[in-house]
């Protein structure tokens, strides 16, 4: 029997972390894609910007760390994290965590991304 | 004498909008939740078309900010007006304030 066809996933962020559910939900899919070695892309978009951010410190606020669980992505295969520039710009963010390899790219590159994919999902 | 509450990021133009047409000089702006993530950009606080402009005074909930990552020391030179506040504090603003708007 001939091996499934991996599938070129593309998962699209643009929620702020902690005001609702889908950037968990959507690392829940990328690592779960990533068990099942499936071609995995992470872009960044909006205000799912702010996902990015060093030093944050949610137990204030009784949530998960969602920032320490992007680091772990590698671990399962997933290791294309990308982030609208123009996203950051727009809300001045100008450092973003050292330690997660997320490639800035140009609202061309993220085109190619959406029509490259073979499923593109939504958070 | 409003204390309004906003808790959505600056993307959220046509809340804010809504808040700055609503905000009087003797009214303050309380930033909770993705609110907080506003202050990471001090150009929107020079511009008279932002509820800034209008507010006496800015409040944030210390918790919030320092969840998302946002320290008092990083944005005290460029918003120096804000005050960050505890949960007990904002009891306090709510207390004395006539009454509460929530944007949301």
């Amino acid at each position: 029997m001939s091996q499934p066809k991996k599938q070129k996933i593309l998962i699209v962020n643009q929620s702020a972390p902690y005001s609702s559910g889908n950037a968990k939900e959507s690392l829940d899919l990328a690592l779960a894609a990533g068990t099942f070695e499936q071609d995995v892309s992470i872009l960044f978009t909006g205000d799912s910007c702010y996902q990015l951010l060093a030093t944050q410190n949610p137990k204030e606020i009784d949530s998960k760390n969602l920032n320490q669980m992007l680091k772990v992505l590698p671990i399962y295969g997933v290791e294309k994290l990308f982030v609208d520039e123009q996203s950051l710009l727009n809300r001045n963010i100008r450092h973003i965590d050292d330690n997660l390899k997320v490639t800035k790219i140009s609202a061309r590159k993220s085109r190619e991304l959406y029509q490259n994919a073979t499923t593109v999902f939504r958070f | 004498m409003i204390l309004h509450t906003l808790n959505k990021a600056q993307s959220h133009t046509e809340l804010n909008q809504q808040l700055t047409n609503t905000c009087s000089n003797q009214d303050s702006v309380l930033l909770i939740e993705d609110g907080v993530y506003q202050l990471l950009d001090p150009t929107i606080f020079t511009k008279t078309d932002h509820w800034s402009f209008n507010a006496i005074n800015i409040f944030v909930l210390t918790n919030d900010a320092t969840a998302r990552g946002i320290n008092q020391a990083d944005i005290y030179d460029v918003i120096s007006n804000a005050s960050f506040v505890s949960y007990t504090e904002f009891v306090e603003l709510a207390a004395s304030h006539s009454k509460t708007i929530s944007w949301y």
